[in-house]
Parts: C-alpha cells; structure tokens; sequence
C-alpha cells in the first residue's frame, strides 16, 4: 500500500516479529519488521493466537511502533485476530494503531457476517437421490411441454399467426443448409470410401468385389448418409443454437422477448426446428451422392470395376423404400437436433460457464437421441419388412 | 505530491473516428482523480487507454518514469500489476466463487499460502462488507453486493493506483453513498490513489479532489479542477449543465454524434 511503503522500497524485508508482553495487568501483542506479503508471514497467525492467555472479558492491546512496513496483510491478520479473541471472549483494543490501519480495520470488523450466508453442507444420500429422481422427472417434463409448445406454435404458423423474424429464419436456413455444405460432403465421401475398403477386402476374399456397389449403395443411403449426417448437424448446427440461445438468456434478451409478448419457442424455436428439418433432407440427399461417389473411386481405384457396371450394380440394389427410410429418418434427426439445441440453450443459466453445459449437453442430446431414434427406425424397418 | 499518472497530449480514436484529443493531466498520490462528461465523450475509453487495454493514437501514458508503450511486454505486465480494476459490468468470473475470485490474484502473483489467502480474502470482502459470501456465486448475489465483490477483488493486490468504471452505476443512492465512504475510506487507508469514471453528480461532488471534464462535441477536455471547483469556476456552458443537471441550449451531445459519423 502506497504510504506506508514508499520511502524504502528498495530495502531487503525485515522478518516480522511478534513478542507478548504484559504491563501492569494488561496484555501487550508487539509487532516489529515488515508486514507484507513479501517478507515470509508464513504460520505466525495461529502460532500467536496459540501462545495468548487471558481471562474473559480482558482486552488485548495491539502495538504496531516497531512495524516498518505493511500492506494488507498487517490487517488480514489483526482481522483474523480480532475474531480469533472475539471467540474466546476477549477483546481487541486497537486504541493504539495508526489512523489509517484503524480505518481499515473497522472497515472490514464493521459489518457482521449475514444471517443469510450459508454453510453448505451435503445433503444425505436418500435425499440426494430424492432430489435427482425429482430433477429427471421434471426435465422429463419440460422435455415433453418443449415438443408440445413448438407443435402449437407449427399449428399458430400454419394458420399464419406465428410471430417470427423472417430475416433471422432466413439467416438460420442459410447456416443450417448451404453453410453446412462443404463438411456435410467431405465428411460424407470419406465415410463412403471407408465402407467401400472395408468391405472390399472382404468381399474380395470370396471373389464377389463386384457386389462392392451393392453394398456401398444400401449402407449409405438406409444408415450412413442420415446419421453421419445428423452427427455432424449436431455438432455444428445444434451447437451453435445451444450457445446462442444460451447467450441471450444470459443477456435477457430472452426476459425482453416475453415482455414485449413475444412466445420464446415461437419466436427462436420454430424457425430453428423447421429449418433443420427442412435441410436436413436435403442435406441427406447430397450426402447419399457424396457417399456413392467415395464408395465409387475407391471401387473403381482398387478393385478396377469399371464405370458402368458399377453404375449398374448401384442403380440395381436401390429402390424407392430405401430413400424413403433414410428421408424420413433425416427429417426426424434434423427436428431432434435443432430441438435438443434450443431446449438446452433455453434452460441454460445466466453464466459464462452455463453457455458451454448447455453446447455440450446439446451435442451429447443430439447425438444420442440420433443414433436411438436410427435404432427404433430399424426396429420398425424390420417390422415392416422393408 | 507525488505524480503516480501522467497523460500526456493523449489523442484516441477508432479507426478514424476521432473520440477524444489532446488530453493531459497527472493523478498524483493519494488522489481521487474523477473523469466526467456526457454519455458517449469518451469516458471509459479514456480509461480503457489508462489500464494499458487500448493504444493511444497519439500521446504517452507515463506511470511514474515508465513510458507504458514503450515498455517491453514484461515491463507492461509489471506495471499493470500494481493496477486494480473494477470494470463497468463488475467482471467476476461466474464461475467461481466470491472468494475464488478475490484469491486469483493471490494466488497467481504472491506466494502466499492458503492460511495468508485466507486471511487476505476475509480482509478485502470485510473491507468491502460482504463477509461471509466467500462461498456464493457472482450469480447468487445482487448487483450491487457483486460491484463491491468486484471491488474487493481488484483490491486483492493492494494496488498503488485503483480505476473505478462507472462504479455507482446502478446502485440504489443508499449503496451508491456507502461505495463512496467506502472509496473514500480506502484512499485515507491505503493511501492508493484512484481514478474513477462517473456522471453520478452526487457521488462526483462527494469524493473527487481534481478531475478532467470531456466534451463530446469539441472532442476535447473543456475542464480541469475538482468537480466543486468546475461549479463555482468553470463558465463553459457544457460543463455547468452538466454538474446543474440542466439542458443544453444549443447543440446537444446526440446531435453531433449524428454529425460525426
């Protein structure tokens, strides 16, 4: 601190030093050297706490004439101090002390800790558990009213009622559709070509390489193309929904919406859930043609098939269900994506550390949700025998 | 007195829009130095140029005989360490505790153990009345409980020279007058000097001892002088509707922003 250090600031540190002294019935702690965070305080505060005997009711008086220099810590430890004799029923005359460490010290002994500062203490298991089953249920809920809300709101925009922003919905299909592009194909082509060399050394070992194109074209446009699709829509788009929506809870910009009377699901949400489900179709689509033409070079690369008859072994294997299966499927990822995104951003807290558990949880939702909902699609695939 | 701040012929400006120029003035020790004027003059970007966060365009910021934007990175980094900061929008880390965030600085700065951090933590809450929260999140507590937190933190260092941002802004008058006591306090305790960014009259009356008044329209300091000295001297039309908290007869401040862009 500025006044009291400034005139030798150069100097080696003095040790602190503290003796007892007891003068004509009165305690005396003295304190001698420097006092500052620089000059090795380590353990004096309770080794001089220890060493103190007084009756209740008795003060301790504090001298500080030898104390060369002192910052804060002078006054951390006389606070210390002060409470330390305070629990033992003493108390502390600091009648002695310089103006300025008196004027801290009651600054910081002035006002009593709160009645309604806590003391955490863990709660026992049975209502841990308790309280864990109660916060699942009630995500539940909140789940389902979310799905609820948002197929209203598709019921308020389908008789034209919805209030939404046309150029924010513009913009979300835009980085929803076209901007997701260029990961969606590359991502896509790789996979299609890991299909196609996979399966081409095993096919190879039965002499069938030719059945390459079969394959290729069923695992890609039924599974591949729709999930690696949604995995990465997730990741990317569901993401960056959680962490805007989450943003502007934090901002209150979501509190100023519903006070102009703006529904939140109407006005983020349903833009959002329809744009994802929108281009997520389309997105398959593209991805299908990415994944045939990976699953293609390395056929035509390692397995020398020729163009054509690789063209006709795909066209062949396909047929309408199994564009069908993977359309809607996509249709049903695009929409659980975009929802896991904004249902989290939404419920997100007011703190920079809530905006990256809402991203998180948004992607984890997503993908898992994906990769579930793939599973009761080939359950019911299967039922259906298609 | 001793000179703990020196601005020198300091012009600022983004990009080309001109903010503010030809600003000079010492903060010398133990000061309350005030920076006042209208919305939109300049006021914390001035100090943003104080706290090493943004370069001027012309002019030097000497902090005792260092030129700070001629230091070295390191030398700037000293420098900024006798700095304590209390931003506009307090600036906890929301993800840690009260006494996390004032025992940061401690912990990256000193060697102190954890009984002394303890001790300086309790310390610099009680000094600022919040003892007892060490354990709240910045977001459990209101918004003029988490000024004074950061407050308390960017005392942490016992800084040589403290700038305030707008530090009564949003506060109730009653908080508003105990932060005033308590800045006044501090100086007369600590002997630090202070730098504080307000257009809360009141509070500028009560603690500043010298300050500097921006004009938004001339793009210069039209007033130097302690904010009472501004109201019995100064004759500028700007600067006594401001401190009487009257309207501007001709041009007002949104005008000329209009013009100037």
């Amino acid at each position: 601190m500025g006044a009291q250090t400034a005139t030798t600031a150069a100097d080696a540190p003095i040790a602190p030093r503290w003796t007892l002294r007891t003068e004509s019935g009165a305690v005396e702690l003295a304190l001698a050297g420097d006092w500052t965070l620089y000059s090795g305080l380590s353990g004096i505060p309770e080794a001089a706490a220890a060493q103190i005997e007084l009756a209740a009711g008795q003060s301790l008086r504090i001298d500080t004439s030898g104390v060369t220099h002192w910052d804060s810590t002078l006054p951390a430890f006389l606070l210390a101090l002060a409470e330390y004799c305070r629990g033992q029923g003493w108390t502390l005359d600091a009648g002695r002390l310089p103006v300025g460490l008196r004027t801290v010290l009651k600054m910081a002994d002035e006002l009593s800790p709160p009645a309604s500062a806590r003391a955490p203490r863990p709660a026992p298991l049975l209502r841990r558990v308790g309280q864990r089953t109660l916060q699942y249920s009630a995500k539940a809920g909140e789940t389902v009213s979310l799905f609820g809300e948002v197929i209203i709101a598709i019921g308020q925009l389908l008789r034209g009622k919805a209030t939404f922003y046309r150029a924010d919905a513009w913009a979300v299909l835009q980085a929803c559709g076209a901007d997701a592009l260029p990961i969606v194909g590359l991502v896509n082509l790789l996979v299609g070509a890991i299909i196609a060399f996979v399966g081409s050394v095993q096919l190879l070992q039965f002499g069938a390489g030719e059945l390459l194109a079969d394959g290729v074209a069923i695992a890609t446009v039924r599974e591949m193309a729709a999930v690696i699709t949604a995995v990465v829509l997730s990741g990317r788009t569901g993401a960056a929904f959680a962490a805007q929506i989450a943003t502007m809870q934090g901002n209150e910009e979501i509190d100023a919406l519903r006070v102009m009377g703006v529904p939140a699901v109407e006005f983020l949400v349903l833009p959002r859930v329809l744009a994802l489900a929108a281009m997520a179709p389309l997105l398959y689509l593209y991805a299908c043609a990415m994944g045939m033409l990976g699953g293609f070079l390395v056929g035509t690369g390692m397995l020398d098939l020729s163009l054509a008859s690789y063209m006709e072994r795909t066209v062949n294997a396909l047929n309408w269900h199994h564009f069908i299966i993977g359309i809607s499927k996509s249709l049903v990822f695009g929409a659980l994506v975009a929802l896991a995104g904004c249902y989290y951003g939404l419920r997100a807290g007011r703190n920079a550390a809530a905006v990256g558990e809402a991203t998180t949880s948004a992607v984890v939702a997503g993908i898992v949700g994906v990769i579930v909902v793939d599973a009761i699609f080939a359950v019911c695939a299967n039922a259906l025998g298609i | 007195m001793d000179v703990m701040c020196q601005v020198q012929n300091l012009c600022m400006s983004f990009d080309r829009r001109l903010i503010q120029t030809g600003i000079t003035f010492d903060v010398r020790r133990g000061e309350i130095f005030t920076i006042m004027g209208g919305s939109g003059c300049g006021k914390s970007t001035l100090l943003r140029h104080m706290i090493g966060l943004l370069q001027p365009r012309i002019g030097k910021i000497r902090y005792g005989a260092q030129d700070y934007w001629s230091c070295s990175p390191q030398q700037q980094d000293e420098i900024r360490r006798r700095f304590g900061v209390l931003f506009q929008g307090s600036a906890l880390f929301s993800a840690m505790t009260l006494f996390e965030n004032v025992a940061l600085p401690l912990q990256l700065y000193t060697e102190a153990n954890a009984v002394e951090t303890r001790a300086l933590v309790r310390y610099k809450l009680g000094l600022v009345g919040l003892r007892g929260y060490e354990e709240f999140y910045p977001s459990e507590i209101s918004g003029g409980m988490r000024k004074r937190a950061g407050l308390a933190r960017a005392l942490a260092l016992d800084p040589e020279l403290l700038f305030l941002d707008e530090p009564s802004a949003g506060l109730d008058p009653i908080s508003s007058r105990r932060l005033d006591d308590l800045i006044l306090q501090l100086r007369d305790g600590t002997g630090a000097s202070i730098v504080v960014v307000s257009h809360e009259l009141a509070s500028l009356f009560t603690i500043g001892d010298n300050g500097i008044f921006l004009d938004a329209d001339s793009k210069r300091p039209i007033a130097h002088g302690s904010p009472k000295e501004m109201l019995a001297h100064c004759e500028h039309p700007t600067v006594q509707a401001f401190l009487r908290r009257e309207a501007v007869k001709d041009a007002g401040t949104h005008d000329t922003v209009v013009q100037s862009e």
